[in-house]
């Protein structure tokens, strides 16, 4: 019987559906922790009015890694050409977060980077893989994600990087 | 029953009914969520442990929800073990809805009733939280409050955990407060030396109905931390305490537990070095002192080795001991320069990586008891001294290379020596292997791209060597890949005959935004797959078999 008591607010909730937003959606807002111990909420996160892209990773994820390290080979381009920002969200626990911060500057990643030592956020944005990647638009709005990284990926994420700098729709993407 | 048929429904009604008045109030919220359903249709073959079921096919799945709307929250996670996969828990087995919560948060307070995952510190005396794949889920249902100030942070809790569709006996009650002593004085804030404090106190209650002793029914452990940033350097530690807590998994003594874990780190540009050290003495923190393997556990007490993402690699994982452990890790992470001698046009990234763990010692605390005798204090450990046993040791290096804009290589090696008795519980011989792995990408056409990846485990005891090979194609978000893993056996004198064995497998699957589904048949040992751009841990099986992903 107790498996039908939260059938109401199941119901509720899918009826909800009906009327959220049709617009883009806003990023939840849910604290992580940058590489130097400071919690930050992730309202703060901001690029001018630029284009963000937040990439879920993990030390453990061998496509994560190759994410990050394509988009690397190019990211002072984009960065001159869109204005975008990376934010690279370590889902590591605490097994492995100690080697987040080695890894990240071992590797020399110009990225922006925060610990999601308990997957709050990862949970937020409904994240179940890693890799799993979101572009925001310049009002902070998710406009685009993607879920696993493979050889290829980075063109269609700098093809709607360029959109969004030009003010296109990438509703088609 | 019936009447509460009726009132779920009574209630959904409304729910429909009233959607436009409350799109007034409610307008703007934003409902979202993700979804998973693994299915596998089993062949038998006992040879591999993926034996044939009653059910034929085996269905795990979950659909997870959540409502927003400014300050206010709500979600729930209906999950489907019709039956659970094989290599999960048998009490899985069943369906409804195992998670959900309310919450209210704005910037000071956090207030969340039902289920919840947190983490105080490191997690050593609390931590809840989930792991889908490997079938693990200890989360708390019950109330949390967070009440956060410029430079101080508390989070207070009182809940039962959830275990499979059952709840605990245990109540755990926690209180954790973390500082930012950056924070707290003006002339401090701009300082290029960050500065943590925390703390946190957890008890658990469980009645003791114990005719032979008399058990604690109030268990308290504490735990204190800091964090010190100075611009390329860092230090954190944590030290955790527990009073006694005679349990199953410590035979039943009487004596306290403590554990430490201290990490020292220095990173520049293109440089990356750390070092971990843990201890921990009879640590293993559960809300129910009858509990065994991954149930009810309270506390978390990490491996400290790294988890690797290579099949072959991580054959041989180590697996902590909460109750008495002693290591340390270090790593250093370099890259060369691009366009140098070394590094080549695009630079090239090595990675070294060592860690150990051992016994701690111990000591019989008099003549007539001995080490660890139910009932006793168990045993004395000087905190210093390393005990005579080796649990686990793995050195490994990588070299990562991009040497055009088509190629790209890995190449790895690792020597790993794996304690059976201590990370498996049965008495066969220790494991000494070396493994070498080549990963080759070759991208021939923009979206378009193979993968190679060639893999050999040497090792002279339990299954012997394995060899695998593996292709991949990749085409935008299609992909597909032809696996080959080849246990060759092991036929030496002193160990249990193993007979070759190929395990052969085939998958294809397409990803589109945030959804992926994939189809694979053959046989398959559990453990970490990494195909078509995403890791995910695997059950053992052999068959066909289904999964979808997707988030919204």
């Amino acid at each position: 019987m107790s498996k039908l008591k939260f059938l109401p607010l199941f119901i509720l909730m899918m009826s909800m559906l009906s009327f959220t937003t049709d617009g883009n959606r806003p990023l939840p807002k849910v604290d992580v922790k940058t590489m130097d111990g400071r919690v930050v909420s992730t309202s703060t996160f901001e690029n001018d009015g630029k284009p963000i892209i937040i990439s879920f990773w993990a030390t453990w994820c061998k496509p994560c890694i190759h994410e990050l390290t394509t988009i690397a080979d190019v990211y002072e381009d984009w960065q001159d050409e869109t204005g975008v920002k990376l934010i690279a969200i370590s889902v590591d626990n605490s097994r492995t977060s100690g080697g987040v911060r080695p890894l990240v500057n071992g590797k020399d990643w110009d990225y922006e980077v925060y610990l999601d030592e308990n997957k709050d956020f990862q949970r937020a944005m409904g994240v179940n893989l890693v890799p799993h990647t979101f572009i925001l638009n310049g009002k902070g709005e998710i406009v685009w994600e993607h879920t696993a990284f493979t050889e290829g990926s980075e063109l269609e994420m700098i093809a709607i990087l360029r959109k969004l700098a030009n003010g296109e729709d990438v509703s088609g993407h | 029953m019936v009447k509460k048929i009726l009132f779920a429904c009574a209630i959904s009604f409304f729910s429909f009914s009233t959607i436009n008045a409350q799109s007034q109030v409610l307008g703007g919220g934003e409902v979202h969520g993700s979804f998973q359903a693994d299915a596998q249709y089993y062949k038998q073959d006992s040879a591999i442990g993926a034996n044939e079921i009653a059910e034929e096919m085996a269905v795990n799945a979950f659909l997870e929800m959540r409502y927003t709307n400014k300050g206010f929250e709500a979600g729930m996670r209906y999950e489907l073990f019709m039956p659970q996969m094989q290599g999960y828990d048998s009490r899985w087995k069943g369906n409804g809805f195992g998670y959900r919560y309310i919450r209210y948060s704005n910037d000071r307070i956090d207030v969340t009733a039902g289920n919840f995952y947190e983490q105080f510190g490191s997690g050593m005396i609390l931590r809840s939280y989930q792991e889908w794949n490997l079938g693990f889920d200890n989360s708390m249902d019950g109330v949390r409050v967070k009440y956060k100030m410029k430079a101080l942070t508390i989070k207070g809790l009182v809940a039962k955990q959830r275990l499979f569709w059952d709840l605990g006996p245990g109540i755990v009650r926690g209180i954790d407060g973390e500082l930012s002593v950056n924070d707290l004085f003006k002339s401090f804030s701009d300082s290029k030396t960050r500065l943590f404090f925390g703390g946190s106190f957890v008890s658990r209650y469980q009645i003791d109905q114990n005719p032979l002793y008399n058990l604690p029914e109030n268990v308290a452990s504490c735990a204190g931390r800091f964090q010190i940033y100075h611009g390329g350097f860092n230090l954190k530690m944590e030290m955790a305490k527990k009073i006694n807590d005679p349990n199953a998994t410590n035979n039943f003594i009487y004596k306290e537990g403590n554990a430490v874990m201290a990490e020292l780190g220095y990173s520049q540009k293109g440089l990356g070095l750390s070092l971990q050290l843990n201890r921990s003495d009879n640590m293993d923190f559960r809300s129910s002192r009858t509990a065994t393997g991954f149930d009810s556990h309270v506390g978390y007490i990490p491996a400290m080795t790294r988890q690797h993402a290579y099949s072959l690699a991580a054959m041989y994982p180590y697996a902590s001991q909460a109750n008495g452990q002693m290591g340390l890790q270090a790593t250093i992470v370099y890259k060369l320069k691009k366009r140098s001698t070394l590094g080549g046009r695009y630079g090239t990234s090595i990675d070294v990586n060592y860690s150990v763990s051992n016994s701690i010692y111990k000591q019989a605390i008099n003549d007539t008891t001995k080490i660890g005798q139910t009932g006793t204090l168990g045993y004395s450990s000087d905190f210093f001294k390393l005990g005579d046993e080796k649990y686990y040791y793995d050195f490994n290096i990588k070299i990562q290379r991009k040497l055009s804009k088509k190629w790209n290589v890995s190449l790895m090696y690792m020597n790993v020596y794996y304690n059976m008795l201590i990370n498996e519980g049965h008495n066969s011989p220790d494991v000494y292997a070396d493994i070498i792995i080549g990963d080759v990408w070759w991208k021939f056409k923009p979206y378009n791209s193979l993968h190679f990846e060639l893999q050999a485990l040497f090792t002279e005891q339990d299954d012997g060597n394995w060899s695998s090979a593996m292709v991949e194609y990749n085409r935008k978000g299609f992909f597909g890949a032809v696996i080959l893993l080849y246990n060759h056996g092991n036929d030496l004198a002193g160990h249990t005959v193993v007979d070759s064995q190929l395990y052969p497998f085939l998958t294809l699957g397409y990803t589109h935004k945030a959804t992926r589904i994939s189809a694979g048949y053959g046989k398959q040992r559990e453990g970490i797959v990494c195909v078509g751009g995403v890791c995910r841990a695997v059950p053992a099986s052999n068959g066909f078999s289904l999964t979808i992903n997707s988030s919204f």
